[in-house]
């Protein structure tokens, strides 16, 4: 025999039409005897009957077209192969490294004497190496930039820890820049989209400005130019939260 | 196509994204209990599924990974949203209900039930999702939650039971 507990699973199973007989038949048994769980079963299948009956959820327009439309879907790729090429690139320096630590004295045992023309062109090779790389990166970035005319806030940043020859680029200081897109900031570092906003309602606007170096804030106003919400963002954590004015 | 898109091809790409939509939009619309979450989760959804495709195998069913990546979405959006005040405008919404009068009360019953899945802790939450909006079985569910077969009984039990209890003490409070 079962408990009011365990029929009451049952029934749940019932419903999605997965009780083994033998379950079945046990159930039976129980609710010839227990008028409560009677009760439980008749509105159990009216739930059940009233949640597959809850109207489906459905977009007014397809996201896919607006991502399409706003090339995001293109961005994201092209920031993939930057990616990819960086990490392809970093494991092909390392490989460099570690061949030339092992090659140099060697070749100095071998020859039995100072090869100093060899050893300092070595020496260079892996420094310069990495510096051609990151002009090259930086070059891929001003390829595949867009000059928009929207183009708003620039602030300075300090590198991220992947990028640590950036350093001493000197010449192209890593900056936000924010714009507005389909509803939402998009913020880009060296033009490439670093994070997204939330997507506000077709009847607001916005209106943004840095905090600080790393921290954006955007209020978001009704059409009646009420203050909505406020939010701010934190560029190096990639979050946002809203604040509590 | 499956095997196109991940070639490449942009046509196939596009067809597959906009055959995963609906579905994702559906369980982010009723697991973030508004519209503007769920866009938020469709979106990140759909770039996820885009730049993770490459490493989509294809033993496992397409819808069944694609609810997988929003299912993980949803549960981390969530958790997010949960230490933030609730936005302006966050209240569910009905789709495809007209305001005809003789609808109102079936209306206040969907609202109160998109209320009470809303409600539901996010591993039960998700199952329910899966079985009342999406049809899946017992288990496609354990496989795109990573569940066994048993605690997907239980959940979908547990749901439901917590559904029935609080809209019954809802009822009997007089509301």
């Amino acid at each position: 025999l079962i408990n009011c507990q365990q029929a009451k699973e049952l029934i749940s199973q019932k419903l999605d039409g997965a009780l083994h007989p033998s379950d079945e038949k046990r159930l039976e048994e129980h609710l010839n005897t227990c008028s409560s769980c009677q009760v439980y079963q008749e509105e159990m299948k009216e739930l059940h009957h009233q949640l597959l009956q809850l109207p489906p959820a459905a977009l007014k327009e397809s996201m896919v077209d607006q991502l399409l439309e706003t090339h995001l879907l293109h961005e994201v790729k092209q920031q993939k192969k930057i990616s990819f090429w960086k990490k392809k690139h970093w494991i092909g320096l390392t490989a460099a490294a570690v061949l030339l630590g092992l090659w140099v004295p060697l070749y100095a045992l071998i020859s039995n004497e100072f090869p100093g023309l060899l050893q300092g062109g070595l020496k260079q090779e892996g420094p310069m190496m990495a510096s051609d790389s990151v002009k090259q990166e930086l070059e891929i970035n001003h390829d595949t930039g867009a000059q928009e005319e929207n183009f708003a806030g620039i602030m300075e940043a300090t590198p991220t820890e992947n990028d640590p020859q950036v350093i001493n680029e000197k010449t192209d200081p890593y900056a936000y820049q924010v714009k507005e897109e389909n509803r939402q900031l998009v913020i880009y570092q060296n033009e490439e989209v670093i994070y997204r906003s939330r997507h506000w309602e077709d009847d607001q606007s916005v209106q943004w400005r840095m905090e600080n170096q790393h921290q954006l804030i955007y209020t978001l106003y009704s059409s009646k130019g009420k203050v909505v919400a406020t939010y701010q963002i934190d560029l190096l954590q990639k979050k946002e939260e809203k604040r509590k004015e | 196509m499956i095997q196109l898109a991940k070639a490449g091809n942009h046509e196939a790409v596009v067809e597959l994204l906009k055959q995963a939509e609906p579905s994702v939009y559906k369980t982010a619309y009723y697991f973030m209990g508004n519209e503007h979450d769920a866009k938020d989760v469709t979106q990140e959804a759909l770039i996820k599924i885009y730049t993770k495709l490459e490493t989509f195998q294809e033993k496992a069913k397409f819808q069944t990974w694609v609810q997988r990546i929003t299912t993980n979405i949803c549960i981390d959006k969530f958790r997010k949203n949960k230490n933030d005040i609730s936005i302006e405008g966050s209240e569910m919404t009905i789709p495809g209900f007209s305001d005809v009068a003789k609808e109102v009360e079936d209306k206040a019953m969907v609202e109160e039930l998109l209320d009470q899945i809303k409600l539901l802790p996010e591993k039960i939450k998700s199952v329910m999702i899966l079985r009342y909006f999406h049809d899946f079985s017992y288990q496609e569910i354990a496989d795109t939650l990573d569940l066994p077969i048993n605690t997907v009984k239980s959940y979908l039990f547990r749901g439901r039971d917590q559904i029935h209890t609080r809209m019954k003490a809802a009822i009997q409070g007089g509301v």
